[in-house]
Parts: C-alpha cells; sequence; structure tokens
C-alpha cells in the first residue's frame, strides 16, 4: 500500500518493510491512526524482523514520536522484532528516538 | 499568519529574532504552524548556521503546535523570541493557557529536571492523554540540554504565561 500526499508518502509495498519520505506533522496522535494503520497491520503480520525505514522522513513532531511508539508497543504485544532505520544527519532522529528502545528489547534503532 | 517578524542581528554573536502572531489565523489551517515554522527556521538558519534549520524548524514547531492546540484567548498577541548571546540560546514564547494546563505542564517539566526522567520512560509515558505534550517537554530538556522556566499571572480567567528555554550554545 501506498499513501501519498503533499507532505508525506508512506510506503508499505514489501512484506517486513516500510519507508516514510516527506514531512508528518499532524494535529494529533490519533490523526497518525490512519497513516500509519498499515504498519501496524504489516508489523502484526510480519514474518521477519519489521523494518521501519525514516531516513527521509525529514520532520515527525511530537505527536508523530508519540504514534511511533504506541507502534513500537504494538510490536512488543505481538512479540515482534523491529528495526528502525534512521538518519543521523537529520537532527531529531539522532536526539529523539534513542529512548525508545525501553519500550522493547526487540527494537534495533539502526542509523544507516 | 504572522502578525510581525523583526530580526536584528547586533553582531556574529548576538541575534535577537522576535515573532508576534494570533493563533487564530493558524487554527484556521493546521498546515500553517509547520510552514510558520519552517519559514522562521529558514531565516533565522540563514542567520545563525544553515545547519540548524531542521533543529529550528522542530523547536518552533513544538512550540507553535503548543499555543494552537492549548493556548486560550487564541484572539490574542502571541509571542515567540530568539535570543543569542556569546554562551546560550534563549527561547521564549509568551502564551496563554487554563490554570490546570499550566499544572500539567509544571509536573512534566518537574519530572523532566529528575535524573531518572529517561529511565521512567514506558508505555504510560507514550499512552497518557496529551503524551505529546511529555514527549515536547522531554525533547526540550533532556536532548537539548535545555532548562525550562515558567513564569504566569492571571489574564482574563486564563494564565498568561511565559516559557523560557536555556539552551546552552554548543548543544544547538
Amino acid at each position: 500500500m501506498i499513501i501519498k500526499t503533499d507532505d508525506y508518502t508512506i510506503e508499505c509495498t514489501d512484506l517486513n518493510l516500510c519507508k516514510i519520505f516527506g514531512s508528518m506533522r499532524l494535529p494529533s496522535p490519533l490523526s497518525y491512526n490512519q497513516p500509519f494503520s498499515p504498519i501496524k497491520s504489516g508489523i502484526e503480520d510480519a514474518t521477519d524482523t519489521y523494518i521501519i525505514d525514516i531516513t527521509e522522513l525529514k520532520y515527525l513532531n511530537s505527536s508523530g514520536i508519540t504514534s511511533l511508539a504506541r507502534l513500537i508497543i504494538v510490536a512488543r504485544k505481538e512479540n515482534k522484532e523491529l528495526r528502525l532505520l534512521i538518519n543521523n544527519s537529520i537532527p531529531w532522529q539522532k536526539r529523539s528516538l534513542s529512548s525508545l528502545t525501553a519500550l522493547w528489547e526487540k527494537l534495533e534503532i539502526k542509523p544507516v | 499568519m504572522l502578525e510581525l517578524l523583526t530580526i536584528q542581528q547586533m553582531n556574529k554573536e548576538n541575534t535577537i529574532f522576535n515573532l508576534t502572531f494570533i493563533p487564530t489565523n493558524m487554527v484556521s489551517a493546521w498546515k500553517r504552524t509547520s510552514l510558520s515554522s519552517n519559514f522562521c527556521a529558514l531565516i533565522l538558519s540563514h542567520i545563525e548556521n544553515k545547519s540548524l534549520e531542521n533543529t529550528f524548524s522542530t523547536l518552533f514547531n513544538e512550540l507553535l503546535e503548543l499555543c494552537v492546540k492549548f493556548g486560550e484567548n487564541k484572539d490574542s498577541p502571541y509571542n515567540l523570541a530568539f535570543n543569542k548571546s556569546k554562551k546560550e540560546s534563549e527561547i521564549t514564547l509568551k502564551l496563554y493557557l487554563k490554570p490546570t494546563q499550566v499544572k500539567q505542564l509544571k509536573v512534566l517539566i518537574n519530572a523532566s529536571s529528575k535524573k531518572n526522567f529517561i529511565e521512567n520512560i514506558n508505555e504510560k509515558f507514550f499512552t497518557t492523554e496529551f503524551a505529546e505534550l511529555g514527549v515536547s517537554v522531554y525533547n526540550f530538556t533532556q536532548l537539548f540540554n535545555g532548562k525550562i522556566n515558567l513564569h504566569d499571572k492571571p489574564y482574563k480567567g486564563n494564565l498568561e504565561t511565559e516559557i523560557q528555554l536555556t539552551i546552552n550554545k554548543e548543544t544547538l
């Protein structure tokens, strides 16, 4: 599935992989439910480590980080391994996401 | 959308940036918050350091979202200022909040000043109502090694609130 708007694109075209591009600054965690629903389904149906690639996501607001954390909680509840591919040259990715590993021991945050 | 924007670069080490805005103008289209943040970040990073554009935009956006989502008296002028001196940078936001919101913010700020704040980040932190406010405070204090000071005084049944973020120059 591909969700494309003027600001962001979410590509969940491969099994076990999802890519998010652009800028996501939606008004509340609730408003992320719809665009993140294919990722949630992907995690639930994953047959191997599920990968979320945000290396080309320029902005994500605190509501988005909250929603990303909730996806990690889904992975923990489903006992699915998760890998978050990040871009250390984007400051908020380098600074804001490391604490998410506290939510799930099988979450790997990997800079690429 | 942006009522008044003034920028003064006193010299290489001192910059004053001041933005006055009326949140009502942003409420009508949520995207304006992001556009305004990007616009201000673009200008300020051009003066300061181009590599800071993403950081400025992230910080400004969180503060503008705070105003649009939680602010009261939205037809009154709000103010966002950036003041850089030799050693540190200070971002000050003046907005209007309900007393209960200020109380909630104070609880979060107090919690974030404790050493074990990061260790205590758990599922509850991300699943409570207005969890994004906690994430914002976390970003300011932990990630930018910032200090938050909060001052408030009564204003038309709400509180005129001033949030001061002091960020060490090296952290930026």
